[in-house]
């Protein structure tokens, strides 16, 4: 049993009891009774399916486009690679509902790529759930790439090079010597993620609006409903924490490195 | 000595106003000017009757505009306001207004367009069609209500949370239709009509709930001519 | 099979190096620590390229200054000094990894390097001796022209070690450049040593000739010598503290100077006598040797002297003691500098 310092120990249990306390007030505001009621109505299975739909999706795309960038931004030497991290990290500062109206800016129907997309292949994004999916994507990206780069860097070069000298191609080297290494950090890092696509909403709202069934994803619904039924509200986001628990509890030992 | 005995002196003074000057930032509402929360389609026209009252009265005032609902609902969870103007009248309720004016102005709806669009035409039986994009407030807050009593089903693609989000969809030509107030029109430059239309009903009707000496003097600046004069001139009804 | 001739520049200072390997030559690399050599067996991987020159292996130009060969081309096999294992595979996966590899010769090799009995293991759970001969092995399967080992018997336990010895020396076959600090291992494993200093080979032979005609201090202390620079002026030579020494055979110019332990004889009174070169000295250190004591002195000059065990009780001498130390003018070894 490790001494932890008595300090330490009251500071953590503040911080804690903080972060607690949200929860045990929406907990105790629950209306268990009507609970089973109002779970069963369309709207919450639409929002929390879609939701479902879009993190996951959302998840998948990060996982495919986020380990080459990261790999680039752990190995390059470009001179500009300072202000490129910058640039992939900017929707994690970014507020969401900026990054929405940016967006619109970029794919929406009079954007510079929306118009080409809607011109040429009769494309929109915004309104449609693959617009909630792209919303979901470029604020939970970053999440993702920061844990995979810092992942590529903790492993010395030499490990790779002296794979190479053994004659073994690229491809073989990241399958069975890189990505055995960065598993760890790719699974906390898409856990991140995807809870952050999760729990998405401003950049949805501004960039796919709200349909049911179609973009009004978990934290849309829980949000009109908070004005129209609050009931429903509170029923839709222990939905929502139970999902997200679901998810994150068997990832949890991702986040902690080997002792 | 003496010196450090007095900033020592000094510290503790400070404290205490400070501590003093903190309590007041949640009570210093009270005192000072007014409170006033509008629903958004207000906007306009009740920055402009606000600013008449401030040189008027010399009372300060201070407006905040979102959705109706939203507004009810901070009011539900302790904010505080003299006066609560909405088109929901049943929002009022509970909230611990002395008195409620209903119906001192209207509005109507009216479907809009963009007004890059002046050359492409629509109809009333667009909105039933899959084809175009549409936006429409959504139902549970006042001009989405009034929009299903009015409209019945339509074929949106977008359910937003109050009507400026519409307007804003239709002005920046995310959407083809939009249905806004008929104020919204007369404000925004970007957005014209769609068709045509008798803008025949007064659709929605705005109350205002009022509290204490400050919210019963504002409503009835509300209901003076100079107030009228200025509603009208932003396309509401009298 | 290996030739190089050209520099590389480096943060310090400029590896400039002119080297060749036969195909079935083992050559030793040593040197003080920073000199280069770790960085020489790179730029023979690919991991670094020169700046001028050239560098072929077998009949590949595989790098000078229009033509760079990737190292995944080069056939070499790489043991760098932290072996670099693959940890989460286990030591056969690591043997076997190289496309080359044939099944065969993997489990020859791993009998061969007494393997068997961790061959499921995790890389990453393997001891120190373990590691190292996983490294080896896994290099040695890929069948490389030319095997490079980074110090690799440093701090190793000895059975690991004698495995190790006993594989370089009795298979052939395939050149061989290794880095090692220990002279004797470089005497025993290969026929040829090469002294690297600050990026430049000051000397390249046999331990024979390195023991005979040092170039260098470090190459000196390596054969434990004492090694003294100096200027000469016929039969006299001035070292540069003042010291004079009395050669056996006239020279003009810079020399340097070889003064064999074994040859100095230490007097507790000064001794007089024939032509010798006569010093006075106090006891450093005292070391014991099999049958000798190793004596380390600093007066006018640093040196080391090696007597009987004998000579040392008669003298009984201490730590701190002043003794003098004298030898002949003919036991010394000098060439010019």
């Amino acid at each position: 049993m490790n001494r932890i310092p008595k300090t330490v120990v009251l500071f953590a249990t503040i911080a804690i009891l903080f972060l607690l306390s949200p929860l045990i007030g929406l907990l105790q505001r629950m209306p268990w009774s009507g609970l089973s009621d109002v779970l069963g109505s369309d709207i919450i299975l639409d929002a929390f399916l879609l939701s479902l739909f879009v993190s996951f999706s959302a998840a998948l795309i990060v996982f495919v486009f986020g380990i080459p960038i990261a790999w680039f931004l752990a190995r390059s030497n470009f001179s500009f690679m300072k202000l490129l991290r910058a640039v992939v990290l900017l929707p994690m500062v970014l507020p969401p509902v900026v990054g929405g109206t940016a967006l619109l800016f970029a794919f929406g129907r009079q954007g510079f790529l929306g118009k080409w997309l809607n011109d040429w292949f009769g494309l929109t994004l915004p309104f449609t759930t693959a617009g909630s999916v792209v919303a979901a994507v470029f604020v939970s990206m970053p999440f993702f790439v920061v844990a995979v780069e810092s992942a590529f860097r903790s492993i010395n070069e030499d490990l790779e090079k002296t794979a190479e000298t053994l004659g073994a191609s690229s491809l073989k080297i990241f399958l069975k010597v890189t990505f055995p290494r960065i598993f760890p950090s790719i699974v906390a890092g898409l856990a991140l993620s995807w809870a952050r696509a999760l729990g998405e909403f401003g950049a949805t709202i501004t960039f796919a609006g709200n349909m049911p069934g179609e973009t009004q994803t978990l934290p849309l619904a829980i949000f009109l409903a908070l004005e129209t039924k609050p009931e429903a509200a509170l029923a839709l986001s222990l939905v929502m924490i139970v999902t997200s628990l679901a998810i994150l509890i068997p990832f949890r030992d991702q986040w902690l490195p080997s002792r | 000595m003496w010196l450090l005995k007095v900033r020592k002196r000094l510290h503790k003074h400070l404290l205490i106003v400070g501590i003093f000057c903190l309590t007041c930032l949640g009570c210093g509402k009270e005192e000072q000017g007014i409170n006033i929360y509008a629903a958004s389609s207000l906007t306009e026209a009740v920055s402009v009757a606000v600013e008449r009252y401030e040189e008027i009265s010399q009372v300060k005032t201070k407006v905040v505009f979102a959705g109706s609902n939203h507004l009810a609902s901070q009011l539900r969870d302790g904010a505080y306001a003299d006066v609560f103007i909405t088109a929901d009248v049943e929002l009022i309720a509970g909230l611990g207004f002395d008195g409620i004016l209903e119906g001192f102005a209207y509005n109507s709806l009216v479907v809009v367009k963009p007004v890059a669009f002046v050359n492409k035409s629509f109809e009333p039986n667009d909105l039933t069609r899959d084809e175009g994009l549409i936006a429409i407030c959504s139902e549970g807050v006042p001009c989405g209500d009034a929009t299903k009593s009015k409209f019945g089903i339509i074929e949106a693609d977008t359910y937003e949370m109050n009507v400026k989000a519409v307007l804003a969809r239709v002005a920046s030509m995310e959407v083809d239709l939009g249905i806004v107030y008929k104020t919204d029109l007369k404000n925004e430059p970007k957005v014209i009509t769609a068709w045509p239309q008798e803008i025949a009903c007064p659709c929605v009707s705005y109350a205002t709930a009022f509290r204490g000496k400050k919210g019963n003097d504002f409503t009835d600046f509300l209901i003076s001519d100079i107030a009228k004069e200025i509603f009208s001139s932003h396309g509401f009804s009298l | 099979m290996l030739e190089l001739n050209g520099s590389l520049d480096l943060e310090h200072f400029t590896l400039k190096v002119k080297l060749e390997i036969d195909k079935n030559e083992t050559v030793s690399l040593l040197g003080p620590n920073g000199s280069g050599k770790s960085t020489l067996l790179r730029l023979i991987c690919g991991l670094e390229k020169l700046t001028t020159g050239s560098l072929r292996i077998n009949t590949n130009i595989v790098d000078s200054e229009d033509t760079f060969l990737h190292s995944r081309f080069r056939n070499v096999g790489w043991v760098p000094q932290n072996q670099m294992l693959f940890d989460h595979l286990t030591v056969k996966q690591n043997i076997e990894f190289s496309p080359n590899s044939s099944n065969k010769e993997v489990s020859e090799l791993i009998e061969l390097f007494d393997l068997e009995h961790v061959q499921d293991k995790k890389a990453g759970n393997c001891s120190g001796g373990e590691s190292q001969r996983v490294a080896i092995t896994r290099a040695i399967a890929s069948k490389p022209q030319i095997l490079l080992l980074d110090e690799p018997s440093t701090g190793l336990d000895e059975k690991s070690k004698q495995i190790i010895h006993r594989y370089l020396k009795t298979q052939k076959g395939v050149a061989t450049l290794l880095i090692t600090h220990d002279p004797l291992e470089a005497a025993s494993l290969s026929e040829r040593l090469v002294i690297l200093e600050k990026g430049v080979i000051t000397q390249s032979g046999t331990t024979d000739e390195l023991r005979n005609s040092p170039a260098t201090p470090y190459s000196a202390s390596l054969v434990g010598l004492n090694f003294v620079p100096a200027i000469a002026n016929g039969l006299v030579a001035e070292t540069s503290k003042g010291v004079e020494l009395i050669l056996s055979e006239s020279i003009q110019g810079p020399v340097n100077i070889v003064i064999p332990p074994k040859s100095i004889a230490l007097y507790r009174e000064k001794p007089i006598g024939s032509p010798r070169n006569v010093l006075m000295a106090k006891i450093l250190e005292i070391n014991h040797v099999g049958e000798n004591v190793r004596i380390n002195l600093d007066g006018q000059l640093n040196f080391m002297a090696e007597i009987t065990n004998n000579a040392f009780e008669v003298l009984n001498l201490h730590k701190g003691d002043e003794v003098w130390a004298a030898f002949k003018a003919t036991e010394l070894i000098t060439a010019p500098a």
